[in-house]
């Protein structure tokens, strides 16, 4: 048995147990969670600062600090959320319990990324937990030090056969694909992402896939351009780039392309100094695979910002390309780097053609102070997650379901979609053995008398909800006119 | 260009139009399709008479009905469903406009079964005009007289070219599959089921499968045997037994077996009479090729009641069989036909564990007026649904999610259900662009300072809901104080005298918001 099939063995083994259930052995789970993020805050800031040379700071803001605000929300939230939750009733189940019963899948296997190597392999890990569920974890073997960390320290705090960390690469991967789960999550891009879903096909195996794609950034010229381009640039090169949600090129006016491109580098200069290769905010790209493949996505382009380089670093400096052309190297793949195009469009008509003509991404950003602006842009167009006048932002509410859709993803989660997506939503009827005469009207010989009784009982939807309001309403005006007899008058 | 390329193409065609989108469109295709089961009710019951051996008020009852009702609930609720829906803020989203919003996802790939031809077909087909999509619609091909009738009459009442009908067995199929949708909405068999899984996963196309297994039935020896053996007489022998959510095999212990045997043959005679192959209520095997699959499963087990048939009639009479075992050749697949086997076992706890043994099923039934016994049936099995003490009717109910789990299925529909299984739920956060400073905290450089902002930003979890009702407490107790004030008064003013009054009534009326 590989070492992969004995994970995943195990892990069935000890869910079988029924112990991952509870909602406190749950609960205490997602503690001992945040006591890992506590406790461990520094190594894990090292080892991402070897990976990706993010600052702790950094690290703290864009990878830690989500996870424990989700954790938070999961610890605090679980038991409503695990509750039985009822359902409104029609006249045939008037004296039923009728309710969707929340219950784990059984073993989730979680496909991490390398570009936010916590948030985006432990974010899933806490919905899985939350669910009930057991869970194997295969984080990103791109990002060596934190794979590393991960394999090191999650068994030091969660139980080690219901969550295990299996490390390893591409051949690693295939071996656990084959594997039977409950439930596949994975986090990367679109070409893998085929692969994933069917062989997760082949074991009728659901699947949340959370892909990429070129979020269009449009720049309405009316807007206040200064505070949309520092929100634009700081979307665009945290983390170099390498954030799936990250916009991923400009669209707007050749009029005010020139004072865009200023207003970046305004930006840039402002948060990563005059020479962001000695910043310790700037980031660098992953590896020398991603380093070149960025490179030369520049050819043909015409540099209007940044442009310098060093392999040996893996450091781009965070660069702007103007005049851009649709047919341009760097408008052919998702960039997830620091190359910030910008494409001259005649206006939003030209705008929301040219998005459409695209795969729907994952975030489409647009940035106007005229509501009918972003009103159209919204109705003319599709895409996981829609965010006006800011970048990425959308990711740290809890409420909002994140996802793609089409070719940027399936699924969604964050938050109590986390806990649903991971979950089974159980249809429960609980009937009693009596009432035996309103079932006569649907057993044979079928006459139409029955038919007719059955069509009463079936077609009228009467919303319980507001009979019992009209109901409440009517008995308070007749305390109020008790009332109104008795003491006021 | 193949048939099928070309009914996709023009299907996208003209969804990109827009035309299916807005709700005036999607209801009036909706009223359509209510119009076209209403006017022709009797060529769907004489197709469905032909494939099936169904009656017509059998059709009624058991496909048209339920297709009505969720027209109807559609009609009804789809401006509500439509309409964005507002989320829970937090600190930083304090001032924004912060919602889902329901999307078309664009064209439809809904291949039916034959079973319930119309149902299972066409109720997904409301789901996806709810929804705003364009929609193709492959009929089964098993249920032949049914896909002719749909091929025939639908273009009559839907548009053409949003909805097309795509008629066709296997390599038709296959070439559809070959196609990109934005959803494919399969029901039949789970083998099926993977390919098209599959054939979807070229295309990142999210897939809903409504598969089926063997559902299983367990009766609790101290219930009400002859009830509950009334109901699952019905729900067996309904279709002849094919029914995605059929008991598919009875679980109980060996002392009330022969009860249970005479209790359905009872309720057989009652509703079937004597002479099912001769009662109007009663329906045929759909081809031979299943009548001989049927007939190959009663190898081995012990005929309790029935075992009559007929080939060249496809007629197989409602059969239960006794003393069954796991390895019988019946246990082996998905009935889906008038089956009925009997397995004994030694209690709740055998039942418990033979039903996990096995593939998480569509449905599961039990029997029991024991409440504490049906918890334990609900928290130590898992299946897409659980129905107590009846068969069948959690199909009814639209407010539960109808869909399967493991092998019987992924997603859901029925009601809104389907509207946002067939929807893109898109998030939206529309923020101004001012309050510039307070997003300095987020900026490079990071510093310690930020970062406690940001910690507190983003971890202090403000109820918004609950600051709002304690804002209205506070006002409703000064009002009350106001009031008893006056009241101390005791002004006959009748102008004080109202004002009294209404105050009072408003101050019940919000008590009751709060």
């Amino acid at each position: 048995m590989s070492r992969e099939q004995q994970a995943v063995a195990r892990a069935r083994k000890a869910f079988e147990t029924g112990r991952s259930k509870s909602v406190e052995h749950r609960i205490r789970q997602l503690k001992n969670l945040q006591r890992l993020f506590t406790e461990k805050q520094s190594v894990i800031s090292a080892a991402v600062k070897k990976d990706l040379n993010k600052s702790e700071a950094g690290t703290q803001l864009y990878e830690t600090l989500g996870l424990e605000g989700e954790l938070n929300t999961a610890i605090k939230h679980l038991k409503e959320w695990a509750a039985p939750r009822p359902v409104e009733k029609n006249l045939l189940t008037i004296s039923d319990t009728v309710y969707i019963k929340p219950e784990p899948l059984g073993v989730v296997l979680i496909i991490g990324a390398w570009n936010y190597p916590w948030a985006v392999t432990i974010q899933p890990l806490i919905g899985a937990i939350a669910a009930g569920n057991a869970a194997v974890i295969k984080p990103s073997e791109v990002c060596v030090h934190t794979a590393k960390v991960m394999e090191d320290l999650l068994p030091l705090y969660i139980d080690k056969e219901l969550y295990p960390v299996v490390t390893g690469g591409v051949s690693e991967t295939q071996e656990l694909l084959r594997q039977r789960f409950d439930h596949i999550f994975y986090t990367g891009n679109s070409v893998v992402g085929k692969l994933i879903m069917e062989a997760a096909a082949k074991n009728l195996t659901p699947v949340t896939l959370e892909l990429g794609g070129k979020s269009p950034c449009y720049i309405d010229k009316n807007c206040d351009l200064t505070i949309a381009c520092r929100r634009v640039a700081w979307g665009k090169y945290t983390n170099c780039g390498q954030t799936c949600i990250a916009p991923d090129y400009i669209l707007c006016e050749p009029s005010i392309q020139d004072r865009v491109i200023e207003e970046v580098k305004k930006a840039i200069k402002e948060f990563y100094t005059d020479n962001p290769k000695t910043c310790p905010d700037y980031g660098r790209i992953i590896n020398q695979r991603h380093f070149k493949r960025i490179m030369n996505m520049l050819e043909g382009s015409t540099v209007a910002a940044g442009g310098d380089n060093e392999e040996s670093d893996c450091y781009i400096a965070p660069t702007v390309l103007r005049d851009v052309k649709p047919e341009a190297k760097v408008m052919q793949e998702e960039i997830f780097g620091p190359l910030l195009p910008i494409l001259s469009v005649s206006g939003l008509d030209e705008a929301i053609k040219f998005i459409n003509k695209g795969e729907k991404p994952l975030a489409l950003y647009c940035f106007s102070s005229d509501n009918k602006v972003i009103n159209r842009m919204t109705d003319e167009t599709s895409s996981g997650g829609f965010l006006a006048n800011d970048c990425l932002v959308h990711f740290s509410v809890g409420a909002l379901p994140f996802g793609g859709v089409g070719n940027s993803g399936m699924g969604c989660y964050h938050g109590k979609y986390s806990f649903d997506q991971l979950s089974h939503l159980r249809s429960c009827l609980i009937k009693k053995l009596n009432m035996e005469g309103v079932n006569r009207m649907r057993y044979p010989p079928h006459t139409l008398k029955k038919l007719g009784w059955a069509r009463f009982f079936i077609l009228n939807s009467v919303d319980l909800g507001w009979v019992g309001r009209m109901a409440l309403l009517a008995v308070m005006a007749v305390v109020a006119a008790v009332v109104l007899q008795y003491y006021l008058l | 260009m193949s048939r099928e390329q070309l009914a996709v193409q023009r299907a996208r065609k003209s969804f990109q139009t827009g035309k299916s989108k807005p709700l005036e469109y999607r209801i009036h295709q909706l009223k359509s399709l209510l119009r076209f089961i209403t006017e022709r009710r009797r060529d769907i019951a004489d197709a469905v008479k032909k494939d099936l051996g169904k009656s017509a008020n059998g059709t009624e009852l058991f496909e048209t009905l339920g297709l009505e009702g969720e027209i109807k609930l559609a009609i009804e609720k789809l401006a509500e469903w439509a309409a964005p829906r507002p989320v829970e803020k937090n600190l930083l989203t304090i001032t924004d406009e912060v919602y889902v919003q329901p999307e078309p996802l664009g064209v439809v790939l809904i291949i039916g079964a034959w079973n319930y031809p119309w149902s299972v077909t066409l109720q997904p087909l409301v789901a996806a005009i709810a929804a705003g999509n364009a929609a193709i619609i492959k009929p089964s091909e098993v249920s032949s007289n049914s896909s002719k009738v749909m091929e025939e009459l639908l273009p009559q009442y839907l548009d053409k070219d949003l909805f097309p009908v795509v008629t066709g067995g296997v390599s038709e199929t296959q070439e559809l599959l070959k196609q990109k949708f934005d959803h494919v909405f399969y029901t039949g068999s789970s083998t099926v089921g993977r390919i098209v899984m599959e054939a979807a996963a070229r295309h990142l196309t999210p897939v809903t499968l409504e598969l089926g297994g063997k559902s299983p039935c367990y009766i609790d020896k101290n219930c009400d045997i002859s009830m509950a053996c009334r109901r699952i007489t019905w729900g067996k022998f309904v279709n002849c037994g094919q029914t995605c959510i059929a008991p598919d095999f009875v679980l109980c212990e060996p002392s009330i077996q022969s009860r249970v045997v005479e209790e359905i043959k009872k309720c057989i005679k009652e509703f079937y009479t004597e002479n099912p192959e001769t009662f109007e209520d009663y329906g045929r095997i759909i081809n031979q090729h299943h009548f001989k699959r049927l007939m190959g499963l009663m190898e081995g087990s012990t005929v309790a009641v029935g075992g009559g048939s007929d080939e060249s009639q496809c007629y197989i009479a409602p059969t239960v069989l006794q003393d069954v075992t796991g390895e019988s050749k019946v246990m082996k697949e998905e009935i889906f036909g008038p089956l009925l086997p009997i397995i004994t076992v030694s209690g709740v706890d055998e039942a418990i564990q033979f039903i996990n043994e096995r593939e998480k099923p569509l449905v599961l039934y039990v029997f029991s007026n024991d409440n504490k016994l049906i918890k334990r049936v609900i928290a130590e099995t898992s299946s897409g649904a659980l129905l107590a003490n009846d068969c069948l009717v959690h199909f009814t109910v639209s407010a539960l999610p109808f869909g399967g789990v493991g092998n019987s299925g992924m997603g859901c529909y029925h009601g809104l259900h389907g509207f946002n299984q067939l929807s893109h739920l898109r998030s939206c956060l529309i923020k101004q662009l001012n309050m510039e400073a307070f997003n300095n905290m987020r900026y490079p450089p990071h510093t310690d300072k930020k970062l406690g902002w940001a910690r507190f930003f983003l971890l202090k979890q403000l109820n918004v809901g609950r600051v709002r009702r304690m804002a209205l407490l506070a006002a409703l107790a000064g009002l009350a104080a106001f009031v008893v004030q006056v009241k101390h008064l005791k002004s006959t003013c009748p102008v004080h005298r109202g004002i009294k009054g209404i105050t009072l009534i408003s101050l019940m009326y919000c008590s009751t918001l709060v």
